[in-house]
């Protein structure tokens, strides 16, 4: 379980280092705290959920410390494939035509290419965790699923939240490293949005934008929302 | 399949499970944490005690405790001093609803007494609980992290706390239907039960969120 644990924040570490590098190595430094941390809180917050959702779906008796184990190698297994693509996305990240004033040239498409960097790491590890998940136990496949679909779900609600809270982990090159606190916590981005569930929402809503739209993401915004 | 398989079925799973004792659940009020297993672990063993009737007064007991102690954490996140809501809520919304559970089961053929009644809803309701112990951390967090606005614009910390308690209470009725559906013992006893389950629940809904209400969770 300790090496397990070593392993996905160094892991981890190295590839928020990598994610950071497209805005500065200062966020790439900052990231290696973060992304770690980011994991860290995600599996306490969620533990006993995770213990008790497996019991509600099995129905048999699993050891917390097995359920522990099992969640933290969907994480470190994700983390692992991620680290592996570090070199690459280092390189992308200061390779890409950055933003300026006029356009953001390809910073969305890193975005975009580190969301499915992340959807791909995250898909392999649950899969080979839901085939890990027969050794203990020889349920059907569909049982499997959604013990570690439950899992995932219960990692979204939290580490979204979470990851809101740690953010900027990339971060537009216009904003000023320096002048951007470490953590943003709840300081509105420039949709006005205060923690992730806002921001899901206001992607699928799009509600207008406020005039000083471009000058918010520092977290040190005069006004905290419209 | 005849009566005598049936009863030869039902005699080889009396065998195969063990109820509870009197000593394991009396244990469980010691160590609460062990009441996981009484309520989410061992389901077969405890739809058993239900079955036969077995240390009924001890399992409702211990999952009256459980369903009050479970619940506490949350409400201390909620707010210092509404600890009790939680508690309140789920023991107050099953006081409510459980009578009319009863009365239309037997009504419609369903061959459990009062007390087997009441020990099936409490154990949705420690499940239920349970998972709302599982939650405080998570709560615990949001409230850390998010700000509470009055602007119906923003999400607060509040309203993640009701789609908490939500989720916590579609899994205590989810292993409500589980006792009740796949449990042999119980499903013997009370075939019917379905019938009334539904639209029992649209009742407890409705209640809970009422009482929701006037407790100030809502």
């Amino acid at each position: 379980m300790r090496r397990d644990v070593a392993t996905l924040l160094a892991a981890s570490a190295l590839y928020g280092f990598s994610i950071g590098c497209v805005h500065s190595t200062r966020f790439g430094l900052h990231n290696l705290i973060k992304f770690p941390l980011l994991f860290l809180i995600t599996g306490i917050a969620c533990a006993v959920a995770y213990h008790l959702w497996a019991l509600l779906v099995g129905g048999a008796r699993f050891r917390f410390v097995d359920v522990q184990r099992l969640a933290m190698r969907l994480y470190r297994d994700a983390a692992l494939l991620l680290a592996a693509l570090a070199p690459a996305n280092w390189f992308l990240a200061r390779t890409l035509a950055p933003p300026d004033g006029v356009s953001l040239h390809e910073y969305p498409m890193f975005l975009g290419l580190n969301v499915g960097f992340i959807a791909f790491a995250g898909t392999l590890a649950l899969v080979r965790q839901v085939r890990a998940l027969a050794r203990f136990h020889p349920w059907p496949l569909s049982r499997r699923l959604i013990t570690v679909g439950g899992w995932l779900a219960l990692s979204l609600l939290v580490g979204g939240q979470a990851a809101w809270t740690l953010r900027p982990f990339f971060g537009v090159r216009s904003i000023p490293g320096e002048k951007t606190r470490f953590f943003l916590g709840s300081a509105p981005d420039y949709r006005g949005s205060t923690n992730f569930y806002e921001a899901v929402r206001d992607v699928i809503t799009r509600p207008t934008l406020a005039p000083d739209y471009i000058q918010r993401g520092t977290g040190y915004d005069a006004a905290p929302f419209n | 399949m005849t009566a005598n398989d049936n009863n030869i079925e039902f005699a080889a799973i009396r065998e195969e499970v063990q109820p509870f004792s009197r000593q394991e659940l009396r244990g469980m009020l010691r160590a609460p944490l062990r009441m996981v297993d009484l309520v989410l672990g061992e389901r077969r063993r405890l739809a058993a005690n239900v079955a036969q009737e077995h240390r009924l007064p001890s399992l409702l007991l211990a999952l009256t405790v459980a369903t009050a102690v479970f619940a506490l954490p949350f409400g201390a996140v909620l707010g210092a001093g509404g600890v009790w809501r939680v508690a309140a809520l789920l023991l107050g919304g099953l006081a409510i609803c459980v009578p009319s559970l009863h009365v239309f089961g037997r009504y419609l053929g369903a061959g459990l007494s009062g007390a087997q009644t009441l020990a099936l809803a409490l154990a949705a309701t420690a499940v239920t609980s349970l998972f709302t112990l599982a939650f405080a951390p998570i709560l615990g967090f949001l409230r850390a992290t998010m700000r509470s606005y009055p602007s119906a614009e923003h999400i607060s910390w509040g309203e993640m706390a009701g789609v908490l308690l939500v989720v916590a209470f579609a899994a205590g009725i989810g292993q409500l239907f589980r006792l009740l559906r796949r449990e042999h013992l119980l499903r013997g006893l009370a075939p019917s039960i379905g019938l009334v389950l539904i639209p029992w629940l649209a009742l407890y809904v409705f209640i809970t969120v009422r009482l929701a209400c006037v407790l100030g969770l809502v």
